[in-house]
């Protein structure tokens, strides 16, 4: 039972450290809807389409997350947080709509559009 | 169980490298060439060395609030450089839109040097404000820790800025270091104090609105009017403070605290107190304005501006003439000075302590100055024209309260309350007469009874060509000149003989001078120098008259304290006059300056003991009259005692003999009158007429 306990561990420690991709859009639009929960645990690409944030959901990309084209759109009071970098390509757009809150404990490199009406936090402590 | 140790030690291995892994992160913001960031809302970077870096053009950046929470977060370019390259901003043209708010609690927080457009300051965390942060429009403090400045601090917006307040009592914590306006208005908000440490700077755009209270630090520079009103103050810094610009003074105060150095007004720049009680002018302990341009007090009773005793305030303009400001009784200028240019006044100027006049004159007319008992120092000449008043409470005996000039002061042996002399160069006096007197008119009022030894100055350009070849410098007397209807002088002679002291310019620069003791405001005629009549000065060659026994060579033998000229004509009645030799009674030993032309004419009169004595000492033994045909002895003295003329008489007793030429002697006159009865003994030679 012990060892199993170790195994997951071990995979989670895999999991949040991992730099392959764990989520791929390649063109679908991705709802999060209002009051959800999402973590990916693993790295985020989004070639194309969008992942919109609804209202008041939560999602944690326990990865880096990277926007090719499309779109990351958080809506009201909705709470993102890239545990990661986050880079948005020349086509791609990240827009944090008011009120409510991304982070981004790594860094975020920007080609694209970076719009916010919120808040940002950029780092930890 | 060892491969399951193996594997936890693992395990946990792995999962600490990706944690530390995670929070080792760069965590910044990099805008790349190609990206926009249009932040409405709040971008915060919560790690210690966060930055945003940029390498768009500058527009590719709009902002609402950029928040820095950690203790050194930058802007720089993508390679890390924060000037000369795409840093947000740099300069003026990449200047950091929106807010930059500084808020941190722990520790301290550094502040990047930037320009901003706004900048704040908030959170406990000590803030470090370096040399060159630029604010273009707002700067706030919300519950900031400490601030502590170094170096230059600017507001550069091109709209009305408020300086925010600052207002440590000492060192740069929560108090400015030097502080710099630019390109727009600048208010101090009511209510508010700024402090600051070092030197204020502002551009001719920068009009600064002080409504509170602005406390500048050392030195400062302002370009642009001051404008104080609400009740607002501004005291300017320890060290010298420069005025390109007005500084009015509508509704409030400008202090020059104690001890701090020059404030001057620049030329073109004014200071002005508007016509009202509120807008006040303090001058403190040791300070000092010098008025290169313009001070004007609008507030016709003067008590709004108020200047320590030991205050100077110096006219120095170029301006010709430069206009002084008038003073209250009550609100003298402590020290004041003036230079360079003609001074006039708008009104009367009071001094508390001393007046300095340099280089050109200072002209009062139609108002006067006013000192107390301090000293007026003159240079180059220069005098003060009109009416010069001293309060005398107090004065002391025998000490020289100078008045208009370097020159012309008395010396009380008992002193009014107050005198006045008007002096007017170049002035028709009353009872004028172009060939013997100065063209100066000096008109003498006081309050108060006094006796003083007076002297009067004047200069060369005060004596006309119209003088007659008798009149000389060397002759000027004092009289006390009567104005209309009945104008005439009378000669002043208040002591017996006149103790003259003069000194004549004799065409040359600076001052000449007659100075005649034991003038009065009562008593006879030739003592008395009537309430606002004038003293003239009189350079006329009158008859010169014996009032003491003594020598001929003796001044003060002579009711003009000089020994007789050539040209001179004497009246000898009722005392003995010696000469050629020494006698006890006033045993004066300089010779006779003009042994072979003693006078024009002589009178022996008829009043006892009218008695002139011809002695010798050694072969200094012959004197004689004018040698000219129309020169004449005449002698009415009927001597009552017979005079032994082999030996010359050394005592001090008045003799009575007429005229008396001693043995060993020789006396020239061309020609000799004795009146019936008149004595004459000869035991020398009497020659009369000429060879």
């Amino acid at each position: 039972m012990l060892h199993l306990l170790l195994i997951a561990v071990t995979l989670f420690s895999v999991t949040i450290g991992a730099s392959a991709q764990i989520l791929v859009n390649r063109g679908a639009i991705i709802h999060v809807k209002e009051g959800a929960l999402m973590h990916v645990n693993g790295n985020t690409e989004n070639r194309v389409g969008e992942i919109r944030v609804y209202d008041s959901a939560v999602v944690e990309f326990n990865g880096d997350v990277r926007i090719v084209t499309g779109g990351l759109y958080m809506l009201k009071n909705s709470l993102v947080t890239v545990v990661n970098n986050l880079s948005i390509d020349i086509a791609g757009v990240c827009w944090r709509y008011d009120p409510g809150v991304m982070n981004v404990f790594g860094t975020i490199f920007n080609d694209g559009d970076l719009n916010n009406d919120g808040e940002i936090n950029i780092g930890t402590p | 169980m060892n491969h399951c140790l193996l594997h936890i030690v693992v395990s946990i291995l792995v999962f600490l490298a990706n944690v530390v892994g995670n929070t080792c992160f760069a965590q910044h913001l990099e805008n790349k060439a190609t990206g926009t960031v249009k932040n409405a809302g709040t971008i915060r970077f919560k790690s210690d060395s966060g930055k945003f870096k940029n390498g768009a053009v500058q527009a590719s950046f709009t902002n609402n609030v950029i928040e820095f929470a950690g203790s050194d977060n930058t802007f720089t370019d993508l390679t890390g450089n924060t000037v000369n390259s795409t840093a947000f901003g740099q300069d003026r043209a990449w200047r950091v839109p929106g807010l930059v708010r500084y808020k941190r609690a722990p520790g301290t927080q550094n502040i990047q040097a930037r320009f901003y457009t706004d900048l704040g300051l908030s959170d406990t965390a000590a803030k470090f404000v370096p040399d060159s942060v630029y604010v273009g429009k707002e700067y706030t403090i919300t519950r900031s820790g400490p601030r502590t400045y170094r170096g230059t601090f600017f507001y550069d917006g091109s709209l009305q800025q408020v300086v925010t307040q600052e207002n440590g009592l000492s060192g740069t914590i929560n108090r400015y270091n030097n502080l710099t306006l630019l390109f727009s208005p600048k208010l101090v908000q009511d209510n508010d104090e700024i402090r600051m440490e070092g030197i204020f700077n502002s551009d001719s755009l920068s009009e600064f609105f002080v409504e509170g209270q602005m406390f500048q630090g050392s030195r400062s520079f302002s370009r642009a009017p001051i404008r104080v009103r609400s009740s607002g103050s501004l005291t300017t810094g320890w060290d010298i403070s420069e005025w390109y610009a007005d500084v009015e003074v509508i509704d409030g105060l400008v202090v020059i605290p104690d001890d701090a150095d020059t404030v001057t007004i620049m030329p073109q720049a004014k200071l002005i107190l508007n016509n009202t009680d509120s807008a006040r002018f303090f001058m403190g302990d040791s300070t000092r304005l010098d008025v290169l341009g313009l001070y004007s007090n609008l507030l016709p009773p003067l008590t709004n501006a108020v200047f320590d005793t030991s205050s100077l305030v110096n006219y120095d303009g170029i301006e010709q003439p430069q206009v002084m400001q008038a003073t209250a009784a009550s609100n003298p200028y402590g020290h004041l000075r003036t230079a360079r240019t003609i001074k006039t006044s708008v009104g009367d100027v009071y001094v508390a302590s001393t007046l300095s006049v340099h280089d050109t004159n200072v002209v009062m007319i139609p108002y006067r100055m006013s000192l107390k008992l301090a000293d007026a120092i003159y240079y180059n000449d220069a005098e003060v024209v009109g009416a010069f008043r001293r309060d005398l409470t107090g004065a002391v005996a025998d000490v020289a309260y100078r008045f208009n000039n370097e020159q012309t002061f008395m010396k009380y042996v008992t002193s009014p309350a107050e005198l006045t002399m008007d002096v007017r160069p170049i002035t028709r006096p009353n009872a004028y007469d172009s060939t013997t007197d100065v063209f100066r008119k000096i008109t003498v009022t006081y309050v108060g009874t006094w006796k003083a030894t007076v002297r009067a100055g004047y200069k060369f350009t005060d004596i006309p060509t119209t003088w007659v070849p008798e009149t000389s410098e060397r002759l000027m007397k004092m009289y006390n000149a009567f104005g209309q209807p009945n104008e005439r002088a009378i000669k002043l002679t208040p002591t017996v003989p006149p103790t003259y002291a003069r000194r004549a310019v004799n065409g040359g620069p600076g001052l000449g001078y007659a100075e005649l003791y034991g003038i009065q405001d009562v008593g006879a005629d030739n003592i008395r120098l009537d309430n606002a009549n004038d003293l003239l000065l009189r350079a006329s060659r009158d008859v010169l008259k014996a009032v003491a026994s003594g020598r001929w060579s003796n001044p003060f033998t002579w009711d003009e304290a000089r020994e007789p000229e050539p040209i001179d004509r004497v009246v000898i009645d009722g005392f003995t006059v010696h000469t050629g030799y020494v006698r006890t009674n006033d045993n004066y030993v300089i010779a006779e300056a003009f042994p072979d032309s003693m006078a024009a004419n002589v009178l022996i009169g008829n009043g006892v003991n009218s008695t002139l004595l011809i002695g010798s000492t050694g072969a200094f033994n012959t004197f004689s009259l004018v040698p000219n045909s129309r020169v004449l002895l005449r002698s009415n003295r009927v001597g009552t005692s017979l005079i032994p003329v082999g030996v010359q008489d050394l005592t001090s007793s008045d003799l009575d003999g007429g005229l008396v030429v001693y043995q060993g002697s020789t006396f020239i006159t061309p020609n000799l009158t004795l009146a019936p009865a008149a004595t004459a003994f000869n035991g020398g030679v009497l020659q009369v007429g000429l060879p």
